[in-house]
């Protein structure tokens, strides 16, 4: 049987890691909290997976301090470190069995740590059952589907009881169907473990929705660290908000603490705290709420293109050169009666302002 | 649609037509090649005696040519096959400056004509020869002796285990090893866990063609054996001193004996390989 995991903490310091002249990891610090899932979002290159092959120690790192547990990790083989890792393409052995691939990692010990033959045939019954594969143990990987691979996987990573729990891209080759379920079932597995587990994503409603914490990274930095609400209520940077979903930008300009949007009609938003200059201002496409285009305060623009996508639909609009994407309840958008050339007024429910890099 | 119909509805036209013409073409190089000459073979020998074929197989003379022939061969071609497997992972997994060169360099054994291997090598190892020399101090003698055909055997198989397992490595999935590293494995454990056995098929098909190269060698091995008979005379030799004593179905018979015991080790090696690898694709 599976011991109870006793939840270890990963604590990384000042890490930065160089390939050639490139950076990839520049001074990140990040520590995963005992039992929690912990989700590393970016987009690809920006060092997301680097970090995660760096705590498993196939990649080493160049500066910096990693613990595990508590234990220096840094200068300690992978094997010895006591991750579990989950690669996006599985990496099974493919000559070997289902039951045969979990065995691997307790049939390799040596023959004074190899539980004996009952003892591991027992563990990997108990983890094929975890992993809802119970009979398939004498299967070959060539015989599963992609969602039943990634199980057997995960059930190979566990059977060396790790510390921690490392998933690069753990639904990447998974079509959407299957990603959804087995996000909803790796939640669930996490929760009964409560193994502190890492994983790489570039899928913001997966990270969104699967993890306790988010860490955003963008070209070896990590721009934003929080819980998945706090990440998506106060991106903390152009790029988190733009990287969580699809967001309208605005050029603006801050006086006096107000914000004036290039759009015509459109009230001053405060802006506290924000320098006089040039600034950049995003709404969502459903923070936009449509009015009646001489309603008192509201932006003019004309309407381009409607389509319904199932229960919503989206309004593509435009106002002056920008562009502006809407979302809208089918009924308001029908009472409104929107058609292509139509002037209509928007109203911004939350604007979020950001002084323009430089 | 129209044209399949006219052809009876039955037949669906291929993308490439002259399936007709180049089968017909295939059979007839096939049977003029192969199993026209075979069947000759084979023909010549079965014209001898039930006693005359046991009198001729049990002498003493050809029954150490057949353990030499096919022994040497058997045992070159498994060291081929291991030494294969790391030039090969050298040629795949390293990268430093010449390596397109060292790999161009494996295939010279097969074009190199086996004359001028066999003078190679026997310069080389005679006792006064470059490797001959300090061999020759050591107690061993190997040019004129059977160690030297078996040098030779090693020389002209290698390309073939390399070649064979090259490809296979180099598709080998690297995240399978890093995979084991984190379960704890060593790197021998890796090799002999989670490598070696998906080289396996490709091992054995290098094991099998350098076997067969090596059982038929005769240009670069005549040079360097010595030819003692008894001693160091293979059978593709003895084959040719029948001929050159007219005795046309002795040879034919000595022939279609390798030509059966090559057929049967190549066969055993192949059944082998499918049993292995149906397992698990």
């Amino acid at each position: 049987m599976l011991a109870p995991y006793k939840p270890m903490n990963i604590a990384i310091e000042g890490l930065s890691k160089r390939f050639g002249k490139t950076l990839a990891l520049d001074n990140v610090t990040l520590a995963a909290r005992p039992g929690e899932l912990l989700a590393l979002l970016g987009p690809s290159g920006s060092g997301k997976t680097t970090l995660l092959r760096i705590i498993a120690g196939l990649e080493t790192g160049e500066t910096g301090m990693l613990t595990i547990g508590g234990t220096d990790a840094m200068n300690l083989p992978p094997r010895e470190r006591g991750i579990g890792f989950v690669f996006q393409s599985y990496a099974l052995f493919r000559h070997m069995t289902v039951f045969e691939n979990i065995a691997f990692g307790l049939r390799i010990r040596t023959r004074s740590e190899r539980p004996n033959r009952s003892e591991i045939a027992d563990r990997v019954n108990h983890l094929l059952s975890l992993v809802q594969l119970d009979g398939m143990g004498a299967r070959y990987p060539a015989q599963l589907s992609g969602g039943q691979r990634q199980r057997v996987a995960l059930a190979r990573a566990l059977a060396v009881e790790p510390k921690v729990l490392l998933l690069d891209e753990p639904f990447g080759a998974l079509d959407a169907k299957v990603r959804v379920e087995l996000r909803h079932w790796l939640r669930s597995l996490h929760d009964r473990l409560s193994l502190t587990t890492v994983f790489v994503t570039h899928d913001q409603e997966e990270a969104l929705e699967l993890a306790d914490r988010v860490a955003i990274l963008a070209a070896g930095r990590i721009e934003q660290l929080g819980p998945p609400r706090e990440v998506y209520d106060a991106p903390a940077s152009p790029f988190v908000i733009e990287f969580l979903g699809e967001v309208n930008r605005f050029s603006c300009r801050v006086q006096n603490g107000l914000a004036r949007l290039a759009l015509q009609g459109c009230e001053p938003v405060a802006a506290p705290g924000l320098p006089d200059a040039l600034a950049v201002a995003y709404v969502r496409p459903h923070e936009i709420e449509l009015v009646d285009a001489q309603a008192s305060g509201a932006a003019t623009a004309t309407v381009r293109s409607v389509s319904v996508i199932g229960p919503r639909t989206r309004i593509h609009l435009t106002a002056g050169d920008q562009v502006i994407e809407a979302d809208a309840e089918r009924s308001r958008a029908e009472a409104l009666d929107l058609s292509p050339g139509k002037s209509v007024g928007l109203r911004f429910r939350t604007v979020r302002i950001y002084p323009t890099a430089r | 649609m129209s044209l399949t119909l006219a052809a009876g509805g039955r037949r669906r036209r291929n993308a490439l037509p002259g399936f007709g013409l180049t089968l017909g073409i295939t059979i007839f190089v096939l049977s003029v090649l192969i199993v026209i000459p075979l069947g000759g073979l084979v023909a010549r020998a079965a014209s001898l005696s039930p006693s005359q074929i046991l009198s001729i197989l049990s002498s003493p003379r050809v029954f150490s040519a057949f353990r030499l022939s096919f022994g040497l061969a058997f045992i070159a071609a498994v060291i081929d096959g291991f030494v294969g497997i790391l030039v090969a992972w050298v040629l795949v997994r390293y990268h430093f400056p010449g390596k397109r060169i060292l790999d161009s360099l494996v295939d010279l054994p097969f074009a190199l004509p086996t004359a001028v291997a066999g003078i190679t090598l026997t310069a080389l190892y005679a006792d006064d020869g470059w490797f001959g020399a300090p061999l020759a101090k050591l107690g061993l003698s190997v040019a004129f002796t059977p160690w030297g055909i078996f040098v030779a055997l090693l020389f002209v198989g290698l390309p073939y285990a390399i070649r064979s397992c090259q490809p296979v490595l180099a598709d080998l999935e690297r995240e399978a090893e890093e995979a084991a590293v984190t379960l704890g494995a060593q790197p021998a454990q890796i090799f002999w866990r989670v490598i070696l056995p998906q080289l396996f098929p490709a091992l054995l098909t290098g094991i099998a063609l350098a076997f067969a190269r090596a059982a038929g060698e005769y240009g670069s091995v005549i040079f360097i054996a010595g030819n003692m008979p008894g001693i160091s005379e293979i059978v593709p030799l003895l084959i040719v001193i029948r001929l050159e004593q007219f005795d046309y179905a002795g040879a034919a018979l000595l022939a279609t004996t390798m030509l059966v015991m090559s057929l049967v080790i190549l066969l055993l090696l192949n059944l082998l390989s499918i049993w292995r690898s149906r397992q698990y694709v």
